[in-house]
């Protein structure tokens, strides 16, 4: 576990809710309903913690015929803590943890819903949010003009601006009208 | 109509003092998270509480203007959050759809006990 997943993690468990459906879980798997029952609180409240749960990787979630089942993931639980704190993080693994959740606290601030609800105007966030709707587009493959407008509409409707903005980070390259993805 | 305001603010400052301890319990209980979608349903008392302020300066004393003013507002504000609450169930964002079940669970209760005094 990188440091940045440690502390999601115990973070995660530090919820009196959390920890019922955790020793829940051990029980048998169960479904939200079915834990919103027995813990006597609200389902919207459960789906809440479970999302955390599986956020931290200490649930995971499957289908069994009409219903999202929920398990404990026993793999983490059994990691000694001890362990935990033996692992060392490198410099580079450290910087790439902060980029990662600089990362993504950028997404969270700038898409709702996978909409993009306005274009940054700090260059370095603005580039985030490119490259973030450049992974709808297939490496290699060209795009007519049309295309590409209709994919980044699909995120905004200031599409034009966004199309040149890719052209000009390097995110999309145009020749002869046509389009492709570089990065 | 005055003892009827009266007994809907009343009505609100009790809900709203049941909400603060909720807050209170669950927070000694280490349940945070649950403790912030009650504290968006409290913030919805003092919504209400104007509310009935704004319909009582238009109604000047006018039960029925009163209780029609209030209606629009009472059913206009909440439309939002509820758009808010579908819009979520449909993205499946579990916290939004907690939080915005809270708002309206205490704006729900609000208006029922507005629809028993009026």
């Amino acid at each position: 576990m990188t440091d940045q997943e440690t502390i999601v993690f115990f973070k995660c468990l530090a919820d009196k809710s959390r920890l019922a459906i955790l020793k829940s879980l051990l029980i048998e798997d169960m479904y939200v309903e079915r834990l919103a029952e027995r813990l006597g609180i609200t389902s919207a409240t459960i789906s809440f913690h479970l999302k955390k749960l599986e956020e931290a990787k200490a649930v995971r979630s499957y289908k069994d015929q009409y219903y999202t089942m929920y398990t404990i993931n026993k793999e983490l639980f059994g990691i000694k803590v001890i362990d935990i704190l033996r692992e060392e993080s490198t410099e580079s693994e450290l910087q790439k943890e902060r980029e990662e959740a600089y990362r993504k606290k950028v997404i969270s601030a700038f898409f709702e819903y996978g909409k993009l609800k306005s274009i940054p105007s700090q260059r370095k966030k603005e580039r985030i949010v490119l490259e973030e709707i450049a992974k709808s587009f297939e490496k290699g493959k060209t795009y007519t003009e049309k295309e590409v407008n209709l994919i980044i509409a699909d995120f905004n409707d200031d599409f034009c601006t966004i199309r040149r903005d890719m052209i000009s980070e390097g995110i999309l390259d145009r020749k002869d009208a046509l389009y492709t993805k570089i990065i | 109509m005055k003892d009827k305001t009266e007994a809907l603010r009343n009505f609100i400052e009790e809900s709203k003092k049941n909400t603060q301890a909720r807050i209170d319990e669950l927070m000694k209980d280490e349940r945070a998270d649950e403790a912030r979608a009650f504290r968006a349903a409290y913030n919805i008392y003092d919504v209400f509480t104007a509310l009935i302020g704004a319909s009582e300066k238009k109604a000047k004393g006018d039960e029925s203007v009163f209780v029609s003013e209030f209606k629009k507002l009472a059913v206009n504000i909440p439309s939002k959050w509820r758009e808010s609450l579908e819009e979520a169930r449909k993205h499946n964002d579990a916290e939004r759809v907690m939080i915005e079940e809270a708002k309206l669970g205490s704006a729900d209760a609000i208006v029922a006990k507005f629809e028993e005094l009026f």
